[in-house]
């Protein structure tokens, strides 16, 4: 692997990296991750993957050197100060969190998260990885080091618990969407996007 | 195994299911400020790469390329130079402003001192922690008497020392946080500082609480779930399942992680709670079925009392090592160490070094 072509991977990365840590803390951390995430992809580069395989799996595992970032940096930030037991206990075990009060999720807490945040702290994570990074099943089990059929199933777990607290929240669950409303969803928000 | 038609599908129910009850934020930045990030491509391919020594390529698996072991150390020690680099205090890219940090001493065990914690690993800790695990159901109930729990620990961690300008003179203080948690979940955290460390490392606090609160924080009701300890099963198998939950740990057990995981999850439990004899007794008849923990060895912890250290086998310990110190007379959880075993340079210390403690020492119910 070149320079030319670890910058190609830099350009490719950073907004993916700079946006699931955004979502997540408030905007100087988010750069501080995105920066020593892709100094340690750098460092390594000498055993960057060449197959086209190894080269899927270099996104995923980048998303995984960034959720050790982000934890570490959350751990350090919240050491000392109060927070929700359950998102403390999540962060000192290593599972990043959405942070209380971050500004940029206000909008979706708005929107009902009253339900979601019910969910446990790893659920929780794994639905955001699928849903806000667009990570796919292979992609979230090498981010999270374990089997693909470990993830397949927790994800099952995770949706089937999810639209039960919505059931039992009195929300209604649109979850056997058909393709052409897949297709309305991701179009509005490519356009919100842009 | 799940087909992968069906799992396809479940990623798009999820996608629906996320974007009714928890849309993706908006308003992050995608691309960033164009001219800072910029500025970190060029700084980061002007810095040195991996060293030959390290340019080993990772055994092939099927899913494709992984980092090697290294390079997954290297990943969360940079993480750990990131905690530092987040107060504004270390930039590995700018070394000319790092200031020294300070690191109180590491704590001498049976098996291994000082200067050996970070190379040599103990014995397998099982028979240790069934030991402590029946001391600990031997000792007597304490009624919750007026329901409101105390915990008071005096701890230290390389973020609250490296806050200081100038550390050439510093010295190790840690902090004393008395937490007070009420019935309705509500708690006071009172923050204050503890006495500066002695040389081999220990320290002794004020147990009247007498020095004035350096600050206060409180939290309204529900904030925490003050029944939690009383809801844990005394199960090992179930607590630990419990943990598991509580703490975001992957379930999957005899991994690393999972250890460090559940370790984690402990040492929280006691920092807000008062833990009965009875799950710490199940605390560590669950741990001892856990082959990646060793027994270190006697010790004094942090204030002077006599314990035992539990801690991650080596090999497993990723960049830090965690140890847990437990009375072997009452099984009570003692304290924990944090230990770095390397990465350091870029901290501006020399590891094998202590990056955070914590002493609990006093826990019970009040009024």
């Amino acid at each position: 692997m070149t320079e030319d072509e670890f910058r190609a991977v830099f350009d490719s990365l950073y907004p993916d990296i700079l946006s699931y840590a955004g979502r997540r803390t408030d905007p100087s951390t988010a750069e501080d991750v995105v920066s020593e995430t892709l100094f340690v992809v750098w460092r390594r580069w000498p055993d960057a993957p060449e197959t086209e395989d190894e080269k899927q799996s270099l996104r995923a595992w980048t998303f995984g050197v960034a959720r050790n970032m982000l934890s570490n940096a959350q751990r350090a930030k919240f050491r000392a100060s109060k927070l929700d037991t359950a998102l403390k206990a999540a962060v000192f075990a290593g599972v990043p969190v959405v942070e209380p009060d971050h500004g940029p999720m206000v909008d979706a807490r708005q929107a009902a998260t009253a339900v979601f945040l019910k969910l446990p702290p790893r659920e929780q994570e794994l639905l955001q990885m699928v849903a806000w990074e667009g990570l796919s099943i292979d992609e979230v089990a090498e981010v999270l080091d374990t089997s693909r059929t470990a993830i397949a199933m927790r994800l099952v777990r995770a949706r089937r618990r999810l639209a039960a607290l919505m059931r039992a929240g009195g929300l209604a669950t649109n979850d056997d969407a058909t393709a052409q409303q897949l297709w309305e969803m991701r179009t509005a928000a490519q356009e919100s996007a842009e | 195994m799940i087909p992968i038609r069906r799992a396809q599908s479940d990623v798009d129910r999820v996608r629906v299911l996320m974007a009714q009850v928890a849309p993706a934020p908006t308003g992050v930045a995608h691309a960033g400020d164009a001219q800072r990030r910029s500025q970190l491509l060029e700084r980061i391919v002007a810095s040195p790469q991996s060293s030959t020594a390290e340019r080993v390529r990772p055994a092939a698996r099927v899913s494709g390329w992984r980092p090697s072991r290294r390079l997954a150390m290297t990943g969360v020690a940079a993480a750990s130079v990131l905690a530092i680099a987040l107060l504004g205090v270390v930039q590995p890219w700018n070394t000319s402003n790092t200031a020294e940090a300070i690191t109180p001493p590491p704590l001498a065990f049976e098996f291994v001192d000082a200067h050996t914690l970070a190379i040599r690993d103990g014995r397998p800790a099982a028979d240790l922690l069934l030991q402590l695990s029946a001391v600990a159901s031997a000792q007597p109930t304490v009624e919750a008497a007026g329901g409101v729990q105390r915990v008071v620990t005096d701890s230290w961690d390389l973020t609250v020392a490296q806050a200081r300008q100038d550390a050439s003179s510093a010295v190790v203080v840690p902090n004393v946080v008395e937490t007070t948690v009420r019935p309705d979940g509500s708690y006071t955290q009172v923050n204050r500082r503890g006495a500066a460390l002695s040389a081999d490392g220990r320290s002794t606090i004020s147990t009247d609480l007498a020095l004035p609160a350096q600050s206060t924080d409180t939290a309204p009701a529900g904030t925490v779930d003050a029944a939690h300890v009383a809801s844990l099963s005394q199960d090992p198998r179930l607590l630990r399942d419990q943990l598991d939950l509580k703490g975001g740990c992957t379930g999957v057990q005899g991994s690393p992680a999972q250890s460090r995981c559940e370790f984690l999850a402990i040492a929280d439990l006691y920092s807000f709670s008062v833990i009965t004899p009875q799950v710490e007794a199940a605390l560590w008849a669950a741990l001892a079925q856990d082959p990646n923990l060793v027994d270190i060895g006697q010790t004094r912890d942090r204030v002077g009392r006599e314990g035992v250290g539990i801690s991650l086998e080596l090999r497993d310990s990723g960049p830090e090592r965690l140890i847990l110190i437990i009375d072997p007379k009452t099984g009570h959880l003692l304290g924990r160490e944090d230990l770095l075993l390397g990465g350091g340079r870029e901290l501006g210390i020399t590891t094998p070094a202590i990056i955070a403690f914590t002493a609990y020492v006093s826990s019970g119910w009040t009024y």
